[in-house]
């Protein structure tokens, strides 16, 4: 009777360390799941007004963690006109922080960057500062951290951890923040959302919200949403 | 009942005030602009070395190597009475300004008070301002004042004779000559002054004897000269040597903040706008003013403001004058709503602005508002609106009338600036074929340089960027403007599909050609 009691204190004190443990990170870590069968919670987001990226990511942008869009070809700066937009729309405020100078705003009138904070870095080093005193606000509902026009020599010399940094930095603030980047490369990114487009001359053709509801999306990460396979979407 | 607020060394404190710890040390006052300044007041550190009024500064230097020696600063002394004057005015609104460093207060009207309690407030409250007061409590100022003048710190008459009797006679003011009769004559209290009677004193003092009774009686009451206390919040200092870094300034422009905020505070105010003026050692004067967005009298973040600033101004001359004062404003109370996007705290994203602004620049940093000008590009920054939904226009909606019927057409672009120059040949007027080193990753050396397959060997010799044949071309569009004065433009733009299946804008100046961007 001893030995087995002794087997089972001996059992339970480990038991109880990794309860003690598990209710340590769920303290320190919300979002973080402890199990599968732990349904994840609800955040409140910040919808895009892109019919695509408000449906792979259930309503929108979720605030307090990191998204990442990777715009290898084309479509980058046409998804931030269309969520800039939005938000103008909604009075929404947003900060782009923009990493090579390059958003050209005559493709939304003065009504519309009415709320828009356009940070305008010299290169990504620059844009990684302002991105961090932007999230460190907590005043914007959307930062928007556009490196997709940078180049490759810059965006290489951002180390790892900065990532890391932005999301514990944005975690317990209502903000939500999109990368959008050329390649893949936002290790703390709740969700990686990629685009695969391609315009012609005949894209001239067609209006802003056509073109828009025509690209193609690829949810190749999801924290949130248990994701096996990539998952593309279209709007139809 | 009348109160008096007493500040013994008012002079003396008025300087000290601005600077923490100095009044447990041993500093004199003078008055510089005297001919032959001589000690004026001094600290109970400096009495205790040995230090009297009327010493010159060489005499007071000579009992202490510690000795500090202030001048006498009229801005000072001026910012001193305001403060107590706005603290008085904080208990009654029937204030005096008697003296200087002397408010007299009528408690007539208000609701019954605790004496007691209500003077060693006002001690605490002063305490708070850097201003060691003593307070008297009487039934009419001439006795209130004699109560001050003996509180430590606090002094409540309650059997006003009683009181008198036990003051010493020097009290009721006697010139020398009559004090030094009346010691004499064994007389070395107030009481034993008033037992001599009227009457034998006027016939043996003279007229002065008459006055010194009546004081001593302390029977009649005047009214007051009723003031209101200036709607001026502003504390100075002049440094004895000049300030050459960042921390000592911080930590003056801290304690002034502070006693600035405890003055709103006491009027019921909060900060609008703070002002900070420098005078360098070259003469050179330099403002700067702070609109604060929130109005609000939160040291720290008032504080953080200042810093923001101070960080990143940097100065050819050291700084040897400062000044530091606040607006008053009310506080803003707005109900949030539902549908707008208010900050939630103005004033960290006014700091937040400030360091970005530091950080880029300040025309790099803003709300881009469009130019109404055919020229492209033709865009300028103007400062975020901090205002919530005030600041907005009303909400517009994809139907709304103030948007074009039409959205905008294509792809968006992706712009260089500044453009990237380009050498395009052209064959019957139409671009075939584009040399230009754009940024990667649109250029040489990057990733997307897979996708530029069989675009070297369409350009010409010599060429030493990224040739791209140019599969489809839409142009050219001409385009000009300011004909009539010097910024004249003039150009011509082509939209082109490039082997690397890209969409590129070129453009066609006097200057050249250039890529201005790729469509994305």
């Amino acid at each position: 009777m001893s030995s087995i009691r002794r087997d089972r204190e001996q059992g339970d004190a480990p038991r109880a360390n990794i309860v003690q443990l598990r209710d340590l990170l769920g303290q320190r870590f919300p979002r973080v799941r402890m199990n599968l069968a732990e349904k994840p919670p609800a955040h409140p987001c910040f919808a895009t007004g892109v019919p695509q990226i408000d449906g792979l990511l259930q309503g929108g942008l979720p605030k307090g963690v990191v998204i990442e869009l990777v715009s290898a070809q084309a479509g980058g700066a046409l998804t931030l006109r269309r969520i800039l937009r939005h938000a103008g729309q909604q009075r929404q405020r947003v900060a782009l922080v923009d990493g090579a100078d390059a958003f050209d705003p005559a493709g939304l009138n003065n009504d519309l960057l009415a709320a828009l904070l356009w940070v305008r870095c010299a290169d990504a080093a620059q844009a990684l500062k302002a991105a961090d005193l932007v999230l460190r606000d907590g005043n914007m509902p959307l930062v928007i951290l556009d490196l997709h026009g940078n180049p490759a020599k810059q965006l290489r010399k951002i180390p790892g951890t900065t990532w890391y940094r932005l999301q514990r930095i944005i975690e317990p603030t209502p903000t939500a923040l999109l990368v959008v980047t050329p390649k893949a490369m936002v290790s703390s990114a709740e969700a990686r959302l990629s685009l695969a487009n391609q315009f012609t001359l005949q894209s001239w053709e067609q209006t802003e919200a056509e073109l828009v509801s025509r690209m193609k999306f690829v949810l190749q990460r999801a924290a949130a949403t248990e994701v096996h396979e990539p998952i593309a979407v279209e709007a139809s | 009942m009348f109160v008096v607020i007493y500040i013994p060394e008012f002079f003396l404190h008025a300087v000290l005030r601005a600077e923490a710890g100095l009044e447990k040390r041993p500093v004199v006052l003078i008055d510089a602009a005297e001919k032959k300044p001589l000690v004026l007041q001094l600290t109970v550190a400096a009495r205790a070395v040995g230090i009297t009024e009327g010493m010159t500064p060489t005499q007071a230097l000579a009992r202490s190597t510690l000795l500090q020696i202030k001048p006498r600063c009229a801005a000072q002394e001026k910012a001193a009475t305001d403060t107590l004057l706005q603290c008085a005015y904080s208990f009654s609104p029937s204030i005096e300004s008697t003296a200087d460093g002397v408010c007299t207060l009528d408690l007539a009207g208000l609701p019954n008070l605790d004496h007691e309690a209500l003077a060693s407030e006002m001690v605490q409250r002063l305490a708070t301002l850097h201003l060691p007061a003593q307070v008297g409590i009487g039934r009419n100022p001439w006795l209130a004042l004699l109560a001050a003048r003996a509180a430590r710190p606090c002094c409540v008459i309650k059997n006003s004779t009683q009181f008198l009797n036990a003051l010493p006679v020097e009290a009721i003011g006697p010139s020398p000559e009559t004090l030094a009769i009346l010691h004499k004559w064994g007389i070395h209290t107030v009481g034993q002054f008033v037992a001599l009677g009227k009457e034998p004193l006027s016939t043996r003092l003279g007229p002065e004897a008459l006055a010194l009774h009546e004081r001593a009686v302390a029977s009649s009451t005047r009214p007051l000269k009723l003031v209101r206390p200036p709607q001026i919040f502003e504390e100075t200092i002049a440094f004895e040597h000049e300030i050459e870094t960042i921390e000592p300034l911080l930590f003056i422009l801290r304690r002034f903040l502070e006693q600035l905020l405890v003055r709103l505070e006491m009027m019921y105010w909060v900060a609008q706008e703070l002002r900070l003026r420098f005078r360098f050692e070259s003469g050179d004067p330099y403002e700067k003013t702070f609109r604060i967005p929130a109005p609000t009298s939160n040291v720290e973040t008032l504080f953080r403001m200042l810093h923001t600033h101070l960080e990143t101004l940097r100065t050819e001359h050291p700084i040897v004058a400062l000044e530091l004062s606040a607006t008053p404003g009310r506080a803003i109370n707005h109900q949030f709503g539902l549908f707008e996007s208010v900050l939630r705290d103005p004033n960290h994203f006014h700091e937040t602005l400030a360091r970005l602004t530091a950080l880029v620049g300040a025309e790099r940093i803003g709300t881009p508002v469009n130019e109404e000008s055919y020229k492209p590009d033709a865009f300028r920054i103007e400062p975020v609106s901090l205002e919530g939904s005030a600041g907005f226009q009303p909400a517009v909606s994809p139907t709304s009338s103030r948007l074009p019927l039409q959205l905008p057409r294509g792809p968006a672009l992706l712009r260089f600036r500044p453009p990237t120059p380009a050498r395009v040949q052209l064959a019957q007027g139409r671009p075939i074929s584009v040399d230009s080193d754009l940024p990667s990753p649109w250029g040489c050396g990057t990733e997307s340089s897979a996708h530029r397959t069989g675009s070297t060997g369409a350009g010409g010799e010599g060429q030493t960027g990224n040739v791209h044949r140019v599969h489809d071309a839409r142009g050219p569009w001409r385009n000009s403007g300011q004909w009539w004065d010097k910024d004249q433009w003039r150009r011509e733009e082509w939209d082109v599909q490039a082997s690397d299946g890209r969409l590129y804008r070129l453009c066609h100046r006097p200057d050249g050609w250039f890529v201005e961007g790729v469509y994305d």
